[in-house]
């Protein structure tokens, strides 16, 4: 006899009358007693009756009872109420009584505090079987059930899980406690409410010491992180990736989907690294992914979808104010276009013409799909999670979009063997067309829209828009083409799969000697489309760059990676004092890299694509093939005396196959020692100060960071060193390398000096560490004089030195049941600085190819002098424009440079009132290459990170904001946005509106013509501080009773935002920019893709 | 341990190659490969244009502000210095590479032989280039094969010159006669004979030396009686088959060969083409940027009836800079702004890149060794009836008459004594190799340089037109002027490339510099 129900605001007699239809029983009661019944909701199917019955009167003042197939309906009874007097003291560790402790009892919503001697009085019915706890910050809550006594004294325990945090490091975890070396922990809480494909774009700002900067905003790309300043120079300085005790180098982290990580870690130190010897040396990132947890399944989704903008737009001059400078640029050829059919420049104040911004940005969403179930039992554990990312760009037809899947099992064979695995497979594309580093200036998008011109002047705006090529200023030597059509047109699908897998088994040989064993795979295959169709500026023959005609090229980079790695670990402790942990192990990794592919141009059938491409004409595709190995050898001895005197000492040796010789071979070692000052007696008395800790380290890391071979001569065959006597072609072949078998590690010797306080039972904890770093033998592809018939070799010169401060500090504000706020900041300083260089060597000069012409392109941008940061803008120091005082005015009207004002670098009898000045440095009354100099720093002088999490009841909020300080962005946009560019039709910035004219005598921008030569200046040198609302998340977690009964435990919904608000005096998009990202060449702007704000709606539900 | 010893998979290293003939040849060819470096610091552009420029017959059209070795205003740090320096010293350790090694090929003597004295005789060349423009240089006879030899210091120019006619020398009796390969883009035995004349001239003008002279004398005859060379009857259609990829091994002795195939494999284009040119900016019939003219003076030295004039320098324009329209006569009296039409990219057989062609740049022609013959032998002999001969053969050339048909229209004036006969020789040469990159080194050996430049200020300032005329390309006095008056005794050497001094503790740098 089921019963199935389902019933809104319902009444009892209702009810009864639907059971009695489903089934044979029957409700005996006095009508009375339901005067009193509450209406019912219900839903239920195919119950029994008692399961049914439970549910209707649950809240009713009714009880019943079943005889027979008779439902019999009473009253509850109401008790008599008996008082009941709680009382008690509370006390702390040492037996005195705590003031302030919290004493609730839930069921019955009564809470007191303790007074000034730590005693509590409760008065209150009906105690018995109740729970009564207790409560203070920073001490474990206690629980009791009331019985006969009512006299309840309670001692508080610290609550040690605070100090007990589990913290990973190189082959094993330590005890928060218990480390010595300097390790940043991510708050992966806090991180995850930011709505970003991977933990790399949340990471800004978040740790201590560790700098991100993304190169721009394009959908997919990979931020730079370097820990603690750059090592190298010329070298690679991205920190190596642990994945799930895997170290990798180069790891596209675009592969984790955030919700994965349980916990990210940044070894900083040598202490730390130095068990990754020659790897260390950048810092290294441990990754972990979340595992299973014994227990039941538990399912969480994790969905939000949201909509980005851009965070800036650039103004541009409008049509009057472009026709205006047009026809101060060439009044004969701009009449011809703009001042036709009698119209004049007044016939263009009104109009509006086309922004092109408006046409290549939109509004776009992200979708952001995440799901997992991860349980276990008493053998095994396990996790799966998968997950969809759909992040469409804001420029138009570009984006990222990434499939991921991971599988983490464990499994204990017996009671010593348990064996796992973990393994992740993503799929990513990116596509769109690129937006940085390219070298041609024309295919830089985004100059090539701000440069499109807003209005025609002699034929429609739709022409205009529509057209490929604006036809009043196409020529051979204008490569303008409609941005649009590129966006649209131009195929370029970077497609990455990527496997992560990790085999383990764990051997329990003894209960104090454990062995591991771990293989791991990693695959990486990066397929790269590009099509240039007879839309596009590449493959149309009517664009000068468009000889090839349709041509596309398909190329696969290949990577992999095997690792097998072997460690024992053996702990033991002598009279419960002396705790030591010797772990020691070898591992083998061999890395392999292969890059080839197809080309095609004069394709003949566009429409087939990418497919089409057997019908062009073949062209070669460069291809390369390496591998290289690693064999090492780790130790690492831990001795904790009663956990006040930690000494740590770690060895690595390091064989590579990328040297030879003696040099194959690196060792690595380092020592640290921390002392927790607080287990001394002499603190006792200190009650305020629950953890002082004083960390002390040195050691030695290298760094590999070369191509496999480059200790070898190389014959270099092919491409332009042949020839072709008779017209023959000819393969040359030529010794492209000088081998130099000295080649060795790059090594850095690190000091690091770390203060750890916590007060208050660690209410406010600060974390304070200075380190200094010097790098020696750098892996410098160094400059030859090239009468040695080579350019650059790789050297193990010169020297770079990085010191620092960190600090991290956190504080629960406010902790109650109601409310909870906490706050944690951290900043960090780090100074740079080059200390040597190639024999003879006092500068080293870095050029950025980001324009066509020779001009900027042969001058240097960057140099890194001795003495200096390894990176400082170089140029001419900017001083304003000629005004008519710095002239004498001849008879005939003409003007003169006055003899003691010196010229700008252009011959003095062309220099006119209005051009652009620069200073005369070297004072000699003319400005020459002599007088260039450092003009500007791009290394911040301090950058970090505020995080506020605060929750009120079922509301919780987390803003993030992050800051970047004193580094200075070269704004080369400038150079051609601001009158420097002689191409006719070119739109410019609104800003140069304001350039000087007899009338308006303008300071800072020069007159129409007026640029001087092509040179770099302190003009552009722009402040790239920046604060940044980086993220902030607002969510609400939804309890009721529905929910409960579905089982739904976690129910929260949010509004996450990323880049909402960035305040800052940078006058182009986005500060945070650095388009030729390596350590020579930080903080260029050019072109960049712009950042996207993100506004997202999101809804979590576990159960 | 053998686990770490991976050796490379992509690449041969110097140990495991030059084993055969085919080994060889490719190691040879990297030697040749740097006359055209792709980096335009060779003959692709550099060398060809704007190192022997600016001076009497050639001029850089525009305003000439922007740093150029030929608006003589850059410093040594300018680029294209470097370039070139990298490009000729690269050559050098190829080739020195290739002589070191090529005893461990299992091929015949012959082809070793061959291999051997193009080799060398490259060295040789491209350390005369460095000289010529340099001075003093690191003289490299073998090859830099660890860091311990990176620091080399600065040869005298005359060991130089002995070293480089030494090699040259040497290399005449291995390599092979030009009619085994009837084209003219490998070192023959007449090339290594008419460079070693030119190499003796200027040994005997900059080292001062007038003991080279006999020595130069007889390296342009054996050339001359070789029987293999003669003058093309037609002047015009040697620089057409110099793009049109037609050898014509009579005249043409040794070209640098280029190769235009449109960016898809090779990159062997040259950039001198498109940058000279009568100035056309639609790139499909051939982009022309007409960054050269001829000066007036060379102008005024070509005689009625030479029809090297209207070859050599643009006799029209097209209207709007664009080919599509019909040529345009210039006016009788516009003498000054005239492109360098010497080769024009019509003639090109290839479809047209905007920037990069496959026209061959002249190293020696038939005409350029009986010029040297003439002027060697006056030198030692006078103007004896064989310098009148040589030189009234190429005149009658010029005025497309047999080459031994006496002329009076043609005919150098009778009766010339060894000054004025020099004299002649001075403007014939501008004359017939005009463009070719000879004019300034020829002015430095003989050490007249100086005086031209100077000169050219006041015939600039005197007949040059003072306005600039844009339709026509012409940029107007002061633009002119410009390289003539920045010219200062130091530019009668580049200066060493500023990565090269401060790199090489050995190097100092030029004076003035």
């Amino acid at each position: 006899q089921k019963i199935s129900l389902s019933e809104r605001k319902a009444s009892l007699e209702n009810i009864f009358q639907l059971i009695e239809q489903q089934t044979s029983y029957r409700f005996v009661f006095n009508t009375i007693i339901l005067e009193k019944a509450k209406p019912v909701d219900i839903k239920i199917k195919n119950a029994e009756i008692g399961e049914v019955l439970d549910l209707v009167f649950r809240n009713q003042p009714l009880t019943y009872t079943i005889v027979k197939q008779n439902i019999i309906l009473k009253e509850k009874e109401v008790s008599s109420p008996e008082i009941m007097v709680i009382y008690g003291i509370v006390t702390d560790e040492k037996g005195i009584g705590f003031p302030g402790a919290r004493i609730g009892i839930k069921s019955k919503n009564i809470n007191t505090i303790t007074d000034e001697e730590g005693k509590y009085k409760l008065v209150i019915n009906d105690v018995k079987d109740q729970i009564i706890s207790f409560e203070a910050l920073g001490y474990q809550k206690q629980e009791v059930i009331i019985q006969d006594n009512f006299n309840i004294d309670i001692q508080l325990k610290p609550d040690l899980k605070i100090l007990e945090e589990i913290i990973i490091v190189g082959y094993g975890e330590v005890n928060k406690r218990d480390l010595t070396g300097s390790v940043g922990e991510v708050n992966m809480k806090d991180l995850t409410k930011a709505p970003v494909k991977s933990f790399d774009d949340a990471f800004a700002g978040r740790v201590a010491g560790v700098q991100v900067t993304s190169p721009d905003g394009q959908p997919g790309a990979v931020p730079t992180i370097i820990v603690r300043g750059g090592n190298s120079v010329t070298q690679d300085n991205s920190p190596l990736y642990v994945i799930d005790g895997f170290p990798i180098e180069d790891y596209n982290i675009n592969a984790i989907h955030p919700d994965d990580i349980a916990s990210i870690e940044v070894l900083k130190d040598a202490s730390s690294t130095a068990i990754y010897g020659a790897r260390g040396a950048n810092g290294v990132v441990i990754v972990s992914t979340k595992k299973g947890i014994k227990g039941k399944s538990v399912f969480s989704f994790n969905n939000y979808y949201g909509l980005q903008g851009n965070t800036s737009q650039i103004e541009l001059m409008k049509p009057y104010e472009f026709v205006k400078y047009q026809l101060e640029l060439d009044s004969i050829r701009a009449a011809g276009i703009y001042l036709q059919d009698g119209k004049t420049l007044e016939s263009y104040r009104n109009e509006n013409g086309i922004n092109w911004q408006d046409e290549l940005f939109r509004e776009a969403p992200m979708l952001s799909s995440y799901f997992a179930v991860r349980g276990g039992n008493k053998d095994n554990s396990y996790a799966f999670s998968s997950s969809l990312f759909d992040q469409k760009g804001t420029v138009i037809a570009s984006g990222f979009k990434r499939y991921q899947a991971r599988l983490v099992i464990e499994q204990s064979l017996n009671k010593r063997f348990k064996v796992g695995v973990n393994a992740n497979l993503s799929s990513l594309k990116s596509y769109g067309t690129i937006f940085t580093g390219t070298r041609n200036t024309f295919l830089n998008i985004l100059i090539n829209t701000w440069q499109y011109r807003p209005i025609a002047g002699n034929f429609s705006l739709d022409e205009l828009l529509n057209n490929a090529q604006d036809p009043a200023v196409a020529s051979a030597t204008n490569y303008q083409w409609n941005p649009v059509l590129t966006a649209t047109n131009e195929l370029r699908d970077r497609m990455n799969s990527l496997l992560t897998s990790n085999v383990y088994g764990v051997y329990d040989i003894s209960n104090a000697l454990k062995l591991r064993v771990t293989a791991g795979l990693n695959l990486s295959k990066l397929r790269n489309d590009e099509f240039n169709n007879s839309k596009t500026r590449q493959g149309s023959s009517a664009s000068p760059l468009g000889q090839r005609g349709v041509n596309g090229a398909i190329t696969f980079t290949e990577l992999s990676n095997l690792i097998n790695e072997n460690t024992l670990t053996y702990q033991k402790s002598i009279n419960k004092e002396h705790f030591f942990t010797l772990l020691s192990g070898f591992t083998i990794q061999e890395n392999k890299f292969a890059y080839y592919g197809s080309g095609a141009i004069r394709i003949p059938n566009e429409t087939l694509g990418i497919g089409g491409l057997a019908q062009g004409v073949p062209v070669a595709i460069p291809s390369q093939n390496s591998e290289n190995r690693l064999l090492s050898f780790l130790g690492r001895l831990n001795y904790n005396y009663k956990s006040k005197y930690l000494f740590t000492g770690t060895f690595r040796a390091d064989g590579s196959s990328k040297f030879t010789g003696n040099n194959q071979w690196g060792y690595f070692p380092s020592g640290s020692f921390a002392w927790n000052i607080a287990q001394e007696k002499f603190m006792q008395g200190l009650h305020f100060l629950s953890e002082t800790k004083l960390r002390l380290s040195y050691g030695l890391t290298g760094n590999n960071r070369i191509s496999e071979y480059a200790y070898y001569g190389a014959i270099t065959q092919g491409g332009n060193n042949s020839y072709m006597p008779g017209g023959t072609f000819i393969s040359g072949a030529y010794v492209s390398n000088l081998s130099n078998p000295d080649l060795k590690w790059e090594s850095t010797a690190e000091l690091d000096f770390g203060l750890d306080i916590g007060f208050l039972n660690q209410r406010f904890t600060l974390t304070a560490d200075i380190y200094k770093k010097k790098t020696n033998d750098l892996l410098l592809n160094a400059q030859l004089p090239t009468s040695s018939g080579f350019s650059n070799v790789f050297q193990n010169i010169g020297a770079v030195e990085n010191k620092g401060l960190e600090l991290t500090l956190q504080s629960f504000n406010i902790r109650n049941e109601k409310i909870k706020w906490n706050t944690s900041f951290n900043i960090s300083f780090n100074r740079t600085k080059l200390v040597g260089l190639a024999q003879n060597q006092k500068e080293l000069l870095s050029t950025v190819r980001w324009n066509s012409g020779n001009d900027y392109a042969q001058n240097p941008a960057y140099v890194a002098r001795i003495g200096q940061p390894v990176a400082m803008f170089y140029g001419f120091v900017w001083d304003g424009v000629y005004q008519f005082y710095d002239f004498d005015k001849t008879p005939t009207g003409t003007y003169v440079l006055k003899a003691d004002i010196p010229n700008n670098g252009n011959p003095r009898q062309n220099i006119q009132p209005g051009d652009i000045k620069y200073k005369d440095i070297n004072g000699d009354n003319v400005v020459d290459m002599q007088d260039r100099t450092e003009i500007g720093n791009p290394n911040p002088k301090f950058f970090g990170g505020l995080a506020n999490n605060l929750s009120f009841k079922n509301f919780d909020v987390h803003v993030f904001l992050q800051f970047v300080y004193g580094n200075e962005v070269m704004n080369v946009n400038r150079y051609l946005m601001e009158g420097g560019t002689t191409t006719l039709g070119a739109n410019q910035f609104a800003s140069y509106q304001n350039r000087w004219t007899p009338e308006n005598p303008s300071n800072e921008h020069f007159r129409t013509r007026g640029w001087g030569p092509s040179v770099y200046s302190s003009r552009v040198i722009e402040d790239g501080s920046f604060i940044r609302l980086k993220t902030i998340n607002l969510g609400y977690k939804v309890e009721n009773k529905l929910l409960q009964r579905l089982a739904i435990s976690n129910f929260r919904v949010y509004v996450a935002a990323q880049n909402l608000i960035t305040l800052t005096r940078y006058s182009g998009n986005d500060p945070e920019v650095s388009v030729f990202d390596s350590a020579l060449t930080p903080g260029l702007d050019y072109s960049a893709y712009p950042r996207a704000k993100v506004v997202t709606l999101g809804l979590d539900i576990s159960f | 341990e053998n686990y770490l010893e991976t050796k490379p998979i992509n690449f041969a290293t110097p140990e495991t190659f030059y084993n055969n003939e085919q080994e060889l040849t490719a190691a040879l060819m990297a030697v040749y490969s740097e006359l055209g470096s792709t980096n335009e610091g060779t003959y692709s552009r550099f060398l060809s244009l704007e190192a022997p420029a600016s001076n009497d017959e050639i001029l850089r059209r525009g305003a000439n502000t922007e740093a150029a070795a030929d608006a003589y205003n850059a410093s040594a740090s300018y680029d294209r210095f470097f370039n070139c320096w990298t490009a000729l010293y690269s050559g050098i350790q190829r080739a020195n590479l290739l002589l070191e090694n090529i005893n461990k090929a299992q091929v015949s003597l012959d082809v070793k032989n061959k291999i051997r004295g193009e080799a060398m005789f490259l060295r040789a060349y491209y350390h005369f280039i460095l000289v010529s423009y340099w001075g003093d240089v690191p003289l490299k006879l073998s090859s830099t094969n660890s860091l311990n030899q990176i620091y080399i210091a600065r040869t005298p120019a005359k060991r130089v010159y002995e070293a480089v006619i030494q090699d040259m020398i040497n290399s005449y009796d291995l390599v092979n006669d030009i009619t085994s390969y009837n084209h003219a883009g490998r070192v023959s035995k007449t090339a290594v004979a008419g460079v070693l004349a030119r190499v003796f001239l200027h040994a005997a003008g900059r080292l001062q030396d007038a003991s080279y002279y006999q020595e130069a004398k007889d390296w342009a005859l054996k050339v001359i009686q070789s029987g293999i060379h003669s003058l093309n009857p037609d002047y015009k259609q040697i620089f057409i088959n110099h793009s049109a990829d037609i050898y014509d091994i009579k005249e043409s002795i040794w070209e640098v060969e280029f190769e235009q195939d449109n960016n898809s494999q090779r990159n062997e284009g040259e950039r001198f083409g498109s940058t000279i040119g009568i100035r056309n900016n639609d790139d499909r019939t051939g982009f022309m940027q007409g960054n050269y003219t001829a000066t007036g003076v060379l102008y005024n030295l070509y005689g009625i009836g030479d029809l090297r004039r209207d070859w050599n320098i643009a006799p029209f324009y097209y209207p709007n800079f664009d080919r599509n329209n019909p040529p345009v006569m210039y006016p009788a009296n516009y003498r000054w702004g005239r492109y360098v039409a010497k080769w024009r990219r019509e003639y090109q057989t290839k479809d047209y890149n905007k920037n990069f062609g496959g026209t061959n740049w002249p190293l020696l022609r038939y005409a350029d060794v009986l010029l040297m013959f003439a002027e060697a032998e006056n030198e030692i002999n006078g103007p004896t009836a064989e310098a009148y001969h040589a030189v009234n053969m190429v005149r009658r050339r010029a005025h497309r008459l047999p080459a031994e048909q006496n002329s009076t229209a043609a005919d150098l004036p009778s009766g010339l004594n060894k000054q004025s006969f020099f004299n002649w020789i001075k403007d014939e040469r501008a004359r017939e190799l005009a463009f070719e990159g000879h004019r300034k080194l020829d002015l430095l050996r003989w050490n007249l340089l100086s005086t031209t430049m100077q000169q050219m200020v006041s015939i600039i300032s005197t007949s040059a037109p003072s306005a600039s005329n844009t339709a026509l390309g012409y940029s107007g006095r002061t633009s002119s002027l410009r390289p003539y008056q920045n010219f200062s005794s130091r530019d009668l050497f580049f200066p060493i490339p500023t990565q090269e001094i401060s790199l090489n503790s050995l190097m100092v740098q030029n004076t003035g510099w």
